[in-house]
């Protein structure tokens, strides 16, 4: 072998929201959030940066206590006006729901007010933004910016021109020497078709990056470590086995922020989502049709098994892999033949960093 | 139609006075309301087990300034819960929610049980963070928190067990005492057996009435899931329902609260169900009570800790037991007292009902000062 395989991780299948297989590839690393602007990241200048068909800055970072808030701009200079906003918000807080604010023992709370502004609100735009986080599953103190947020304060403005303001909160905990955190925050978009190519061994690059299908074998249903059925999420109760193993990897990463998602397709190169228990495929309207019947069964009623199930798909953020080359085991409940291609769907996620946000007032 | 009796009485050192109040619908089940026994010294004893309110603090990222309820600083208290801070790898234990506009406290209770045994009949307590069959729901209240302190979870045999039970609470801003309800369960040690056919019968003075019993569901009601995750083997297993349909006649006293058991013909109460759904045989009951009694006596020997979630010592499912609250809105229909007791064996092997009681005691911690002495 002429690179050693450094890392080997099973992705743990689960079903998320719309009935799709995810494999989630969970690798312990050091994470970006806190790290200075790295390569291929867009830095933001004078805190504002246009992103698809908006106009992103931050209006300000809040210390809250139980009866006011203390805000600053991002550069420490004090920001009255916001403190005055938030804290009117604070000390009316009670007359009608009630909000929460959360105090870490010995570590910094703060929040953050994102402005975004949109110029004319019914120009499409593909894609959408988040703010961006490098730190899953890493156990301990998860300092940083954190994309769900507690505490929530929001504001809007509508102009007669079709543009629109809007104010909305980031939280994040710090350690309580830590002066200044940058923000990142991610726009994701797909921006083309998928791209087709034969569900074979061999290597293929998307965007800079080298991946290569080692092996696609029948599932042996000896193996161990291996999900026997899908788990139960919602009401729908799955049972498939895995029909199709693939040892899939990571050979080089040179894009770090262009995943893709990989998908069963036909010869035809149209994706399968959907099989029954023979391995035929089973359209996204046969599907539906079933689940939206089975949902519609009265309280009490026994609760009849899926005749059908998602074959599972496969989802590759090169920011999970810093030791590549990788090895990877993909499963897929669909049987091995019907795998003749692979639907392989982009993603680009574009990094703006907000750099040195003080996390206290100058 | 309002009767209203009062009886003043001793319960250790402190007087309790019961009122017993009416429902106030003409034909609706009466329920007497029992007033809370007011705590001395912000310390509750009963048999081998306390619980006293060891502290009030206000928390800010920086630092936490404690006080005892009476209003005197608690300093000991304070460094405790920042070194606990300082020590912890992650912010699980020490971030807490609180509330923008009001007055935000941390309120520590130590309690001490008496040590593990498993002949004990165990008292359990717990703070009251709700108001139900009391008042409306207020703003201003304690509830469940973050413990910020380590926890002490293990059953060791021979040591009383120790640990604290950590609220939150949000207060208008001139609100300077606030009581915090504390309730004891207790079950009665003996255990009575109930012929399970249609008709009234008695338990610690309040009357019962079984009219009705199915396997499906009565009244049309839903039908419990029928089947269960096994504990160990990951596969569902079979359950049979049975569903048995009770009516309150006559409370007494709304703190006595009934747990039946289904039972067989001998009156003993069926443990467990094996991995076919089938009622556990009084072979694997009685291997299972050894291997606990084995265990005990292992960690009695050895000082170590108690582990009895192991395959051998729990039955794959439990025999689900019916709890009756005569005074629990959830649990009762309030104007006909009906209730509808739901068991996860078949309904052909209930032969007999076996009932064990559980006394509640509700207290109360009147004052506790939600500043420290010397502020405003």
């Amino acid at each position: 072998m002429s690179h050693l395989v450094r890392t080997r991780v099973f992705n743990v299948i689960g079903l998320i929201g719309s009935g799709c297989l995810v494999g989630f590839v969970v690798q312990k690393k050091n994470n970006v959030d806190g790290l200075p602007p790295q390569l291929g990241e867009h830095v933001v200048n004078n805190n504002k940066v246009e992103v698809g068909s908006n106009t992103l800055e931050i209006e300000g970072v809040c210390k809250l206590s139980e009866d006011s808030a203390r805000c600053w701009k991002p550069d420490g200079s004090p920001h009255k006006s916001l403190s005055e906003r938030i804290t009117t918000a604070v000390q009316h807080s009670r007359e009608g729901s009630p909000r929460y604010f959360n105090v870490a023992l010995l570590k910094k709370r703060r929040i953050l007010i994102l402005k975004q502004s949109i110029r004319d609100s019914n120009r499409s735009s593909y894609g959408y933004g988040q703010i961006f986080q490098d730190r899953l599953n890493s156990s301990g103190f998860n300092e940083g910016w954190q994309s769900y947020s507690n505490t929530n304060f929001s504001a809007s403005e509508q102009g007669f021109d079709g543009s629109s303001t809007n104010w909305s909160t980031i939280e994040g905990t710090f350690s309580s020497t830590r002066t200044e955190y940058p923000l990142r925050y991610a726009y994701l978009n797909s921006p083309g078709k998928p791209i087709t190519r034969p569900f074979e061994p061999g290597k293929f690059e998307v965007d800079g990056n080298v991946y290569e299908i080692v092996s696609k074998n029948d599932h042996l249903k000896s193996a161990k470590n291996i999900p026997r059925q899908y788990p139960t999420y919602g009401a729908i109760d799955y049972e498939a086995e895995p029909r199709t193993e693939v040892i899939f990897r990571v050979v080089t990463v040179s894009n770090p922020h262009s995943s893709i998602r990989i998908q069963p397709a036909d010869s035809q190169g149209k994706a399968i989502l959907y099989s029954d228990d023979n391995d035929v495929d089973v359209s996204s309207e046969q599907y539906d049709k079933w689940t939206s019947a089975y949902f519609s069964l009265p309280q009490g009623t026994p609760k009849p098994k899926c005749p059908y199930h998602p074959v599972g798909s496969f989802y590759f953020d090169p920011k999970d892999y810093p030791s590549a080359p990788a090895d990877q085991t993909m499963y897929f409940f669909l049987g091995k033949d019907k795998c003749v291609n692979m639907s392989i769907q982009v993603t680009k996620r574009d990094i703006y960093v907000f750099h040195k946000v003080k996390l206290d007032p100058k | 139609m309002k009767k209203k009796l009062l009886v003043v009485g001793l319960f250790g050192a402190c007087p309790i006075g019961l009122v017993v109040g009416a429902w106030h619908q003409e034909g609706a089940l009466q329920i007497p309301i029992v007033p809370d026994i007011p705590v001395k010294d912000f310390r509750i004893l009963l048999e081998a087990n306390s619980v006293e309110v060891e502290g009030v603090c206000k928390l800010t990222e920086t630092e936490a300034v404690c006080w005892k309820p009476n209003g005197q600083l608690n300093r000991a208290l304070a460094e405790e819960i920042m070194q606990n801070a300082k020590e912890s790898k992650d912010t699980s234990n020490s971030s807490f929610q609180l509330r923008l506009g009001m007055k935000n406290r941390l309120l520590v209770l130590k309690r001490v049980g008496e040590p593990y045994s498993p002949l004990m009949t165990p008292i359990m307590g717990s703070a009251l963070t709700n108001n139900y069959g009391r008042s409306s729901d207020s703003d201003e209240k304690w509830q469940s928190s973050q413990n910020p302190f380590k926890t002490v979870g293990s059953v060791r045999p021979n040591l009383p067990r120790i640990d604290r039970e950590v609220l939150v609470g949000s207060f208008k801003r001139d609100t300077k005492h606030f009581p915090l309800r504390y309730q004891y369960t207790q079950y009665l040690k003996k255990r009575t057996v109930v012929p399970f056919t249609k008709g009234p019968f008695t338990i610690e003075g309040n009357t019962y009435e079984i009219l009705d019993s199915s396997d499906k569901p009565l009244n049309g009601g839903t039908s419990s899931s029928l089947t269960a995750w096994g504990n160990f083997s990951q596969k569902q297993i079979p359950i049979s329902r049975a569903y048995v349909s009770i009516k309150i006649l006559h409370v007494e006293d709304p703190n006595m609260i009934v747990n039946f058991t289904p039972a067989d013909s001998s009156g003993m109460p069926y443990s467990g169900l094996n991995e076919k759904g089938e009622i556990q045989s009084n072979e694997d009951r009685d291997k299972q009570a050894k291997a606990i009694m084995e265990r005990l006596e292992a960690a009695k020997k050895s000082g170590s800790q108690v582990n009895f979630y192991n395959r051998g010592v729990i039955p794959e499912v439990h025999i689900e037991t019916a709890q009756l609250d005569a005074s629990s809105p959830y649990n009762v229909d309030r104007i006909s007292g009906k209730t509808t007791l739901t068991f996860n064996v078949p309904l052909a092997a209930i032969k007999n009902l076996s009932v064990m009681v559980s006394k509640r005691t509700t207290y109360v911690f009147e004052g506790i000062a939600l500043d420290p002495k010397g502020t405003r």
